[in-house]
Parts: C-alpha cells; sequence; structure tokens
C-alpha cells in the first residue's frame, strides 16, 4: 500500500492487483505527490485503484453537474462520480476516501488531460481538509515576495513565471495552487510539478529543455517545460502571497499595472476558483480564505503588453514603480 | 411568526430566457400605498419577515423608501436579486443592518459561459461582483441554484 505525501498530507494508495501502476506513479508524482516510505500514520486521504473498469458508472439517480475537458461529473447524494466514458472515479470527500477504476484507454489520453482528470478528484477530496485550489502561477522574488499571477488559459501565466525563474526568482506553480488558511495568514502551496507553455511559445524557452507536446482542453497545443531540470534549487512548495497580479494581455506596446479594488479583486477570484467554489459545504470557509488572501495581498490588474511577452523582467519594473509598492521589500 | 413574499415589480433589468415573456412587457410596480396597508396589517396577521422578490426588486422605483417604511415599522426583510443593480443599493441595506436578514442572488451556472447563456452578456460579472461587496461589507448572501437538466432553452 504505497504512501505518498502531498506537502503535510499523508494520501494512501490501495491498489486492488499488481502491474501497470508505473503510468499511475509517474501522474501521481508530476502532480507533486511524493512518494514515502512505509510507516505507521492515520493518513488523511485514502485512494483505492483499481486498473479495470468494467464498464463501472454512477448510479441512476446520480444528477450531471457539469461536463469538462471531456469528461462528466455526477453527484449522488454526498457522492461525487467522475467518468471519461470508460474510467471511473468514485470520490467520498466527507470520508476522504476515493475509489478509482481506470480503464487502459485513459493512459493513451494525453498527458494534460489526464492530469485534469485526476487533479479534479484530489481537489475535491482535498476541499473537506481546507485546501483550496486557484487558477493562478506562484512566484517568488529574490526578497522572498509571494506572488499570485491570476488570469484565464493564454493569459500569460506560465510565460511571465518561467521568464522570472530566468531571472533567478523562485517557483511554486504556474497554472494552479492552493490555498489555506493558517493562524495569521494564507499561505499558496505548488499543486503540479510541470508547466506547461503555448507549444509556439516554446522557441524562447533558451536553455529550459522541453518536453512532449500535448493538446489542451481549448484545442491548442501545449508543451511541457523541465524547470525542475534546470533551477531545481529555485522550486518552493509553499509561499506566503503578498501580491495578486491579475493579468490580461491587451494589444499594447507597453505594460501597464493598475491597484485594483479588493471588490474587484475578490470578483477576480471568484472566477478564477473554478466551480468547486460553489460547494455547499465548503463555500463559506472558502470564501473566508479568499476574503483574508486579499487582506493580506497588495492587488494590481495586469495589462501584459507586447514588451512583457519580450521580456518578462519588465514587471520587476513595474512592480517597483507600483502604487502600494511600499508594503513588500523592494525586488 | 411568518414570512410574507412581496412580488415588489414586474419589471427587470435582465432579459433571462427562462423568464415569462409578458413579464417583460409589465410596467407595474407595487404602489407604496399597497405597501403601507401590509406594513399596518401584517403583524396583526402574524407576520414579522418580508421577502422581496419581483421581476427585481431593487429596480422598484421607491425601493429606499420601502426599505425605510419596512425597518421604521419593525419588520425584518430580504429579497431575491440578480446583482446588476446591488453596487446602488447595498448602502441602504448597512444602515438598516439590524433589520436586513439577508439577499439571494439568483445563480443560473458555476461558469459565466452557462450563467450569460441564460441570463444575458455581463450577468455573471455583475452578479459575483455583488457577491463580493457582501463578503467585505459582511453582508449576509446566499446563492439560489436551480437545477435543470439542459443549461438552455433550445
Amino acid at each position: 500500500m504505497p504512501l505518498y505525501a502531498f506537502h503535510d498530507l499523508i494520501l494512501q494508495t490501495e491498489r486492488e492487483e499488481q502491474g501497470g501502476g508505473e503510468d499511475l506513479a509517474r501522474l501521481l508524482e508530476g502532480l507533486s505527490w511524493v512518494r514515502i516510505p512505509p510507516r505507521t500514520v492515520e493518513p488523511h486521504l485514502c485512494l483505492s485503484i483499481s486498473l479495470c473498469s468494467n464498464g463501472l458508472r454512477a448510479p441512476p439517480a446520480a444528477r450531471e453537474l457539469f461536463r469538462v475537458d471531456g469528461f462528466c461529473a455526477q453527484e449522488s447524494g454526498e457522492d461525487i462520480y467522475l467518468t471519461d466514458g470508460s474510467s471511473l472515479l468514485h470520490l467520498q470527500p466527507a470520508q476522504g476516501r476515493g475509489s478509482a477504476f481506470i480503464a487502459p484507454s485513459f493512459f493513451a489520453k494525453p498527458p494534460l488531460l489526464q492530469n485534469n482528470f485526476w487533479t479534479f478528484g484530489l481537489l475535491k477530496l482535498l476541499r473537506p481538509l481546507g485546501l483550496y485550489s486557484l487558477h493562478a502561477a506562484g512566484i517568488v522574488s529574490n526578497e522572498g515576495v509571494g506572488l499570485l499571477i491570476i488570469g484565464p488559459s493564454g493569459s500569460g501565466k506560465s510565460t511571465l513565471a518561467i521568464g522570472l525563474a530566468r531571472q533567478g526568482w523562485h517557483y511554486l506553480s504556474d497554472d494552479a495552487v492552493l490555498l489555506r488558511s493558517r493562524a495569521e495568514t494564507i499561505e499558496a502551496l505548488a499543486l503540479r510539478k510541470h508547466f506547461y507553455i503555448d507549444a509556439d511559445a516554446s522557441v524562447s524557452s533558451g536553455e529550459i529543455p522541453l518536453g512532449e507536446e500535448t493538446p489542451d482542453n481549448t484545442g491548442r497545443t501545449r508543451r511541457r517545460v523541465c524547470l525542475e531540470e534546470v533551477y531545481p534549487a529555485q522550486y518552493m512548495a509553499r509561499c506566503l502571497p503578498q501580491v495578486l497580479l491579475f493579468a490580461r494581455i491587451v494589444p499594447d506596446a507597453q505594460s501597464t499595472l493598475l491597484r485594483l479594488d479588493r471588490v474587484h479583486a475578490l470578483r477576480h477570484l471568484l472566477a478564477s476558483s473554478g466551480p468547486q467554489l460553489f460547494d455547499r459545504s465548503t463555500m463559506t470557509r472558502h470564501l473566508e480564505v479568499l476574503k483574508r488572501l486579499i487582506r493580506q495581498s497588495a492587488t494590481y490588474e495586469l495589462r501584459a503588453g507586447l514588451d512583457l511577452y519580450h521580456d518578462p523582467t519588465t514587471l520587476i519594473r513595474l512592480l517597483n514603480n507600483a502604487e502600494g509598492a511600499q508594503r513588500w521589500p523592494a525586488s | 411568526m411568518a414570512r410574507l413574499v412581496i412580488e415588489l415589480t414586474n419589471r427587470c433589468n435582465l432579459r433571462c430566457q427562462h423568464c415569462f415573456d409578458e413579464r417583460h412587457a409589465a410596467t407595474g410596480d407595487l404602489s407604496l400605498e399597497i405597501i403601507e396597508k401590509v406594513l399596518q396589517e401584517g403583524k396583526g396577521c402574524g407576520i414579522d419577515h418580508l421577502a422581496f422578490t419581483g421581476g427585481e426588486p431593487t429596480i422598484h422605483r421607491e425601493f429606499p423608501e420601502i426599505i425605510r417604511r419596512v425597518c421604521d415599522a419593525g419588520y425584518a426583510f430580504s429579497f431575491v436579486s440578480n446583482g446588476a443593480n446591488f453596487p446602488r443599493v447595498y448602502p441602504l441595506l448597512i444602515l438598516q443592518r439590524q433589520w436586513f436578514a439577508g439577499v439571494t442572488f439568483s445563480l443560473d451556472g458555476a461558469r459565466k459561459e452557462t450563467h450569460n447563456r441564460l441570463r444575458g452578456k455581463g450577468s455573471y460579472r455583475s452578479v459575483m461582483q455583488a457577491a463580493s461587496i457582501c463578503v467585505f461589507k459582511d453582508i449576509p448572501f446566499t446563492f439560489n441554484l436551480v437545477h435543470r437538466s439542459k443549461p438552455s432553452r433550445s
């Protein structure tokens, strides 16, 4: 029964048969789950995995919640079912339990979609433990200031994060972080190991090795960037966010950074928190975490122009000149 | 004690797919005289809470005056809203915090695309803006979601 650690949480996996586990192990490790030696410990989450789906389906009475990325989420009582038509993930978040029935066809899917399927399930299980996902890149300046770059796919989060990592900044994740409440602050945790950038933009990645190309859920081709191979020491598992940047690309030569009031900032955070925000049992606590995150941070709208695309260090200059910059150490 | 639901107006500032077409043609706001009569007789009928709906209740031409009278008469109040008019309304609620029981925002999807398809462009943004105001102003709110088998009329 292999154990994985995700930050300070322990996940116990149970396999119902032998063989074929390499794909699964690779998937979990790509999601920042680290295999740990056996120990006597009460796990936070239990996941039983069967590499045979046998045509299992959600109960007929289950209600459809939504369809996204080629999979369908259904709900029956407190149980959640996620299926792509052949594989099934049965989640019992309140019990911290999940059962996966994975068909061989699952591992033939594009890696990014495999990742999204699995990530959805894990995020659902993590919510009762007080961890809430946010669609954001997490980076940390040389002076230790945590920044979250928030925006939809294609808003330049990964490109910026990689550009700043090349300047010596630390990085957590390029696409999603987990937020959780500590005694005084809200901290952000890295969620995924690999970065994915637009395949067309990958030519400018310089010395950073590139992984396989994979289609994403919008039909574009993404390319895996192996940041940890060149900058292993710059990886950070967690940070204290002090700056929130809400990014959008504008057709201007120069980028601008504008102070954003907290109501508008929260509206953007709600939109970037995904459908799971509306989970009845955890929404109030989730909203409280977002509220505190905004209270501890300076919030800006980043209108990313061509200059930022060519030179990500433009962001450092913008931050230093920004209104409210005195709230964090100079970068 | 009981709650009385009052449809304050037939008018609305949105044109949602699922709403009655005839509502969009209507022009009627409930008169202050009728509301005053309700306020005078309600307590005697065991009512202590007025829940306003519509149309969009906050676009009643006398909404601030109605809220003032409701609170002066000692009724708790709540209302359902699409959130589009909320930035203009919320200061009233803070003033009358003692009587205000909460606002329910109508939400038709967790995603912008689903909600906007039913309620029109910009409506998701409005309702999230309204909820954000509530979070920072400590105004009690809930979302009301209707589960449907298909996301839109087609």
